[in-house]
């Protein structure tokens, strides 16, 4: 069955654009959760959206499932092939084809690396807000596909409040436009509830996204504590104070030292936590906004602020920031990273039972996250040539995230359900809401081929879709 | 035309559950033999964590009484709502109802994160949550805000709030012609302010813009100061907090229905030029995101200007006037059919 089918697919996109051995398959095993794996039957590089539609309508045809995958920097397993079948990797889409400053608007390719949006606006004193960790490498197809966040989506929104319009190849192959360039569009918000579905509605093709003014000034601090339990007391007397930073987010002791050793940024390594803390508006009012918070902080019992003296200094604060997870690599082989969510309110609480969980399991876990949201990030480290690691690594997340619901929050904040967290979505939601939501699903996507096994469980209400995950466990 | 008045969500989940055809969140008069749900008992604050900035809410509570709830903590829902005393906020949802502020504030569907809602087949069903930022299961809140009421009746929701300026000012301009703003609102695209909102407004054939800031009073002197070096003194005047919500008020009103109303969407560089040939008695144009609401003889006429530079419009009419209605997509279709397979809620909606 497949040989004929990759005979079509070559046809639609020429033999340059088909991976097929099994050497190449490997690198499409898994994405950046490498818990679960399983490689695709067939990898194909489309080039315009006709050829996205022609392969969908080939995959039909065969009935072999399809999905859709950007750079494969998923945390929760979004773009692995649970099923196998045909993965449509969009990297080769990758152009900006229309920017307007006037209108504030740029419409690009979902492969497009998200930071090369943001790099091409350059000069024009506008950018595009949403900034995940990895926007060196994710693509903005895929911040669609999972609505991602970013440091700076605590004052500017996650990727829906910055989709106005897109254009979307349909589970069966039919070509829809969805919003545009203009705002409103009368009718639901389709652009609305596409953003975040994690490609079970369909392919993105082109995507038309809101550009957002760069602030005139910024003050960007780092706050030293002594212990977490103090930095977490912080975060939540600023927000309780009515200020909302451009960004704050929070590193523990376990990842500074891999930071420092990694960067060189002078960060304290006997600190038990750091605040990253930016304030961005009128230059006539970041400074006062900025005293505010160092207030806090030394009320609270800060060993020191320290401020970003130049744009150079802020910079390399970012992009140690950004690249923590690069740098878990010096403290063990393999690393699961939650993204549970809080009321902020209770990211003390949370914090404490991260801790305890993780000594109760044995299992170190270091904490990088964007505290002003509440949305955690505790990465659990382990080693995943050892079983009883990973067994112990499941645990602690389970309960991790377990504890996020019954503070009242979600299992995941920016990086999706996917296959990693599927089967909270029972303890998340009732049989009523999962129902509809399925509804909605066969509703767009009828055949169930499209992007399958993720999100919704898989053997809950009479009709949910019934998948058979094939693959291994890492270690297994 | 029958009325229903549900003391409890789950009188309201059992009455949908019969299946008789509903009129809820309604702006448009529905037709005989449909019952009109009344929310006013749903109107209960359920929780209000301010430390935590959010605020959830029964779909039967007034706009004006949550913002008073929320004023307690200087906080506030960013959004312009006419008649807020009297709007109920599941109503100011379905109808995505918004303002001047929209520029700088955005609309209810960047603040709406949970919601609960009975569909038409009577399930009650929630989507989103409590917290800022979860994207757990699909967004349905996205699809019942400004879905007129037509996929779901909407019994609580969670949003996201912020807090309340210290200081609102503003300034307005006076033109010949919508077109001579032009060169205004594009040199508003570099501006080193950083506007809430950026009005233009046509009415007995005089033209204003009037730019809205918000911040603490220095940031708001600042910038009214900023936009005088920038654009030349000309017909320049500064407003105060006072003009500001007057002006507030007025573009709000504009918003409301009404028997000639429109309310059209095209790209901001096209705006000025739509507003200079629809040529109407009344326009407010909120210049920085492309929204247009105002009066206009021949709805049908300004339909196909709007759609013709590229855009879109609809009648923003009362009772029985004729509701210009877009053709449904076929997407749009099977959204409908899949939250309400029999067309119990609001049929008499054409979106």
């Amino acid at each position: 069955m497949f040989s004929e089918l990759i005979k079509e697919l070559a046809a639609i996109v020429g033999v340059n654009g088909v991976l097929s051995s099994a050497d190449e398959l490997l690198v499409y095993e898994c994405d950046g959760y490498v818990v679960h794996k399983n490689p695709p039957q067939v990898v194909v590089f489309p080039t315009t959206t006709q050829q996205v539609a022609d392969i969908v309508k080939a995959c039909n045809r065969h009935r072999v499932s399809f999905l859709a995958r950007g750079a494969g920097t998923s945390l929760a397993g979004g773009s692995i092939p649970v099923t196998g079948g045909v993965m449509i990797t969009l990297t080769r889409m990758n152009k900006i084809l229309a920017v307007s400053v006037r209108d504030r608007y740029a419409i690009v390719q979902p492969g497009l690396v998200n930071v090369h949006l943001t790099k091409h606006l350059q000069g024009t004193g506008y950018h595009y807000a949403p900034d995940p960790s990895s926007q060196g490498a994710c693509t903005i197809g895929g911040n669609v596909a999972t609505n991602s966040g970013g440091p700076h989506t605590l004052k500017y929104g996650v990727t829906v409040n910055h989709v106005l319009g897109m254009e979307i190849v349909t589970p069966d192959g039919g070509v829809v436009e969805l919003g545009g360039t203009a705002e409103s569009f009368p009718g639901y918000d389709l652009p609305g509830v596409f953003v975040g579905s994690e490609g079970t509605f369909g392919i993105c093709t082109r995507v038309t996204v809101r550009l957002t003014r760069d602030p005139a000034a910024w003050r960007t601090m780092l706050a030293v504590f002594e212990t977490v339990h103090d930095a977490t007391s912080t975060i939540t007397q600023i927000i309780a104070a009515g200020i909302v930073p451009a960004a704050l987010e929070m590193l523990d002791r376990g990842i500074i030292g891999a930071l420092e050793e990694a960067f060189q940024f002078g960060f304290p390594l006997d600190a038990e936590a750091v605040l990253l803390i930016e304030v961005d508006g009128l230059e006539v009012a970041v400074d006062e906004e900025a005293q505010q918070i160092v207030d806090i902080c030394n009320r609270i019992g800060a060993r020191e602020v320290r401020r970003a003296a130049t744009p150079e200094e802020r910079q390399k604060l970012w992009k140690c920031r950004k690249q923590a997870f690069g740098a878990i690599g010096r403290l063990a082989p393999s690393c699961c990273t939650q993204d549970g969510v809080v009321p902020r309110t209770k990211l003390p609480e949370i914090l404490d039972f991260i801790r305890e969980s993780g000594e109760r399991h044995d299992i170190q876990i270091v904490n990088v996250f964007h505290a002003g949201d509440g949305n955690i990030h505790p990465i659990l480290l382990f080693d995943e040539r050892d079983e009883d690691q990973i067994a112990r690594v499941l645990k602690s997340s389970d309960e991790i995230l377990s504890k996020c619901i019954e503070l009242g929050g979600s299992v995941t904040g920016e990086h999706g359900i996917g296959i990693e967290k599927i089967d909270f979505m029972k303890q998340l939601f009732s049989s009523n809401d999962l129902e509809v939501m399925n509804d909605l699903r066969i509703a767009l996507n009828p055949g169930g081929l499209c992007s399958p096994g993720k999100m919704l469980p898989t053997a809950g209400a009479c009709g949910m879709e019934h998948v058979q995950r094939t693959g291994k466990r890492a270690a297994m | 035309m029958d009325t229903f008045v549900p003391d409890s969500v789950d009188d309201l989940v059992s009455f949908v559950a019969t299946g008789v055809p509903l009129s809820v969140h309604s702006r448009v008069s529905p037709s005989a033999g449909v019952t009109s749900v009344d929310l006013s008992k749903l109107s209960s604050i359920v929780a209000y964590p301010a430390a935590d900035m959010t605020i959830t809410v029964q779909s039967g509570v007034t706009v004006a009484a949550i913002q008073t709830t929320l004023a307690e903590h200087n906080q506030h829902l960013p959004i312009d709502v006419a008649e807020a005393d009297k709007t109920f906020i599941g109503d100011a949802v379905a109808w995505n109802l918004n303002g001047s502020r929209r520029f700088g504030c955005g609309t209810f569907r960047d603040y709406v994160i949970g919601v609960s809602a009975i569909d038409g087949q009577g399930r009650l069903f929630k989507s989103g949550g409590q917290v800022v930022k979860n994207v757990a299961g699909y967004d349905l809140c996205k699809l019942l805000t400004g879905s007129h009421g037509t996929l779901g009746v909407m019994t609580q929701l969670t949003f996201k709030v912020l807090p309340r300026p210290v200081a609102t000012g503003g300034v307005r301009l006076l033109f010949e012609s919508p077109a001579d703003a032009e060169p205004v609102l594009e040199k508003l695209t570099v501006s080193g302010t950083r506007p809430t909102a950026i009005d233009l407004l046509t009415a007995e054939g005089r033209t204003s813009l009037v730019i809205v800031f918000n911040g603490t009073e220095a940031e708001v002197v600042w910038q009214q100061e900023e936009l005088r070096k920038e654009l030349g003194s000309g017909h320049f005047s500064t407003m105060t907090s006072q003009d500001v919500a007057d002006h507030l008020r007025f573009t709000s009103a504009v918003h409301q229905p009404g028997a000639r109303r429109f309310i059209a969407g095209l790209r901001p560089s096209v705006e000025t030029r739509f507003v200079q040939q629809a040529n109407c008695p009344i326009v407010v144009a909120h210049a920085g995101n492309g929204i247009v609401v105002g009066d206009s003889g021949s709805l049908r006429a300004v339909q196909s200007m709007a759609e013709g530079l590229g855009g879109w419009c609809r009648a923003n009419a009362i009772d029985s006037q004729p509701f210009v209605a877009g053709t449904m997509s076929d997407t749009m279709r099977k959204v409908k059919q899949a939250f309400d397979p029999s067309g119990i809620l609001n049929a008499h909606i054409e979106l």
